[in-house]
């Protein structure tokens, strides 16, 4: 009994180890790795992920798929500038502004899953090339820069020796376990997730369920973009390119899984760290980034490939 | 459709479990018990946004509503954060019966209830369908085709064929013959 739960102890944090193991050999290979500076600018990173991750992981446990997120992170930076640069809007009025209309594109995917009925990976994948062609005809293709000092704090800032960027995440991440733990819509994440006509029929309102997952994954998508366009201090219309995909692979790689159902937000931390070491150790290693990307596709399909034929196993 | 002497017209599950109607479906494992959630937040469903507030669950309420029906039903286990799955059909039905009585449902349609479910456990849920009747005044809708479940469970019994009410029996009319004869009556037209 003992040991079993010794077991199961070590299971459940086995992504941990994972991450340990993969600082140590960053670190033998190039010790610069475990520097300060250098796990400063990790934590930067991980921020703008871990902050999005919140939203996908809501996603990815009903099951479906957001691929808007790169876009909107894009669509942010872009819109943010524009407002405060190009349009004089003040700081806070263009960050509610900006927040605001990240949360409108998660509800129009939302809208289009839910309402229309287009599976969650056309839909969104839509959304992803529309706004990104919208990114670059507001800034025209060209960077925007010249925001005020004090919009610097969210990316740049320092409380004490933590950055800011690292505060919003892990305030991110503790609204998120709150929501999926405390909140009845946490219940119902899990249960759509699992079996949507069995949670309908126990009278759960499905659809609105979906806008709700898509309105979130748009919101915190939308603060991963500011926290992003605060750290760059420019607004550029490929600013978000490919973060989906650095995104998803954080939430699965974190246990979640893509069937939906079944997952928490302690393992999507651990997934976000460990993309965000293998990113920072194998530039510091200077793998070429062609092969960091086939690195990245390798990793996303062992997360995958392991909850996958663990549930094939089982239903054998 | 005509309830408690009124018009109602649910467009859909929610609007029903709020009139005080439930459905305990046929395919369990598909549109009934949630497999992948525990037995607690199961019988807990419907009834989370009433126990909440500003959101957050009352999880002493939770609790104390899982221990009830876990005893008022009898369901065997030591344990209620156990996924449903790991339950017997018998009991994850009981778990079924129980999320409606803690929703206070009073009109139960049991779509074919004992369909996959062992003998033992058969006679489980006919008392429990006897009992909700009789002990809790609820009334239920069966839908079965089972001769011998509808004729030893039921008061009334309208006979649909081919989607039309074809029969009406009352109890001192129930006879296989007269049942079969309605039952097919829609084809010989």
């Amino acid at each position: 009994m003992k040991e079993n739960k010794i077991t199961n102890l070590i299971k459940s944090q086995a992504i941990w180890v994972v991450f340990i193991v993969l600082c140590i050999g960053f670190t033998i290979a190039n010790p610069r790795f475990i520097t300060g500076t250098n796990l400063l600018i990790m934590l930067r990173q991980v921020a703008v992920w871990g902050i999005a991750s919140v939203g996908m992981t809501f996603v990815i446990l009903l099951g479906d798929i957001d691929l808007a997120t790169g876009s909107i992170i894009t669509f942010v930076n872009v819109l943010c500038s524009y407002l405060m640069v190009n349009m004089g809007v003040p700081m806070g009025l263009a960050i509610i502004i900006t927040l605001a209309a990240s949360t409108l594109i998660g509800l129009l995917n939302g809208f289009m899953v839910s309402t229309i009925g287009i599976p969650a990976l056309i839909a969104t994948f839509a959304t992803q090339t529309a706004f990104s062609g919208i990114a670059l005809i507001i800034c025209d293709g060209q960077p925007i820069n010249g925001f005020t000092e004090s919009f610097k704090v969210f990316g740049q800032g320092k409380i004490g020796p933590v950055p800011v960027p690292v505060i919003i995440m892990i305030l991110c991440f503790a609204l998120g376990a709150f929501i999926l733990n405390k909140t009845y819509f946490g219940r119902y994440f899990y249960a759509v997730g699992g079996n949507i006509e069995a949670a309908r029929l126990s009278g759960i309102r499905t659809g609105r369920v979906k806008y709700l997952v898509f309105a979130l994954s748009g919101f915190f998508a939308g603060l991963a973009g500011l926290v992003l366009l605060s750290r760059v201090n420019s607004g550029m219309g490929n600013a978000g390119l490919g973060y989906e995909f650095k995104v998803i692979t954080c939430v699965v790689l974190g246990g979640v899984s893509v069937s939906g159902g079944s997952g928490r937000m302690s393992g999507v931390v651990a997934g976000t760290f460990i993309i965000s070491a293998l990113n920072n150790g194998m530039v510091l290693i200077n793998l070429n980034s062609w092969v960091q990307n086939i690195v990245l596709g390798i990793v996303l399909v062992l997360a995958v490939g392991f909850d996958c034929y663990q549930k094939k196993r089982r239903a054998n | 459709m005509i309830y408690k002497g009124k018009e109602i017209d649910p467009k859909s599950p929610r609007e029903a479990i709020d009139l005080g109607i439930a459905l305990v479906p046929e395919d369990r494992k598909r549109h009934g018990a949630m497999l992948g959630v525990s037995i607690k937040n199961n019988i807990n469903m419907p009834i989370y946004e009433r126990n909440s507030r500003f959101s957050v669950i009352d999880e002493k309420k939770e609790q104390e509503i899982a221990e009830k029906y876990r005893n008022n039903m009898a369901i065997k286990t030591p344990n209620l954060n156990q996924l449903i799955k790991n339950l017997s059909g018998g009991n994850q039905q009981k778990v079924i019966l129980g999320r409606w009585m803690a929703a206070n449902s009073e009109l139960i349609i049991f779509d074919e209830p004992t369909r996959g479910i062992d003998i033992g456990a058969k006679y489980e849920i006919y008392k429990l369908m006897n009992d909700l009747v009789e002990k809790e005044g609820k009334s239920i809708l069966m839908i079965s085709s089972e001769m011998e479940e509808l004729m030893g469970m039921s008061d009334r019994i309208l006979v649909l064929a081919e989607g039309n009410m074809t029969g009406e029996l009352r109890k001192e009319e129930f006879s296989q013959e007269t049942i079969m004869t309605y039952a097919s009556a829609a084809s010989n037209e």
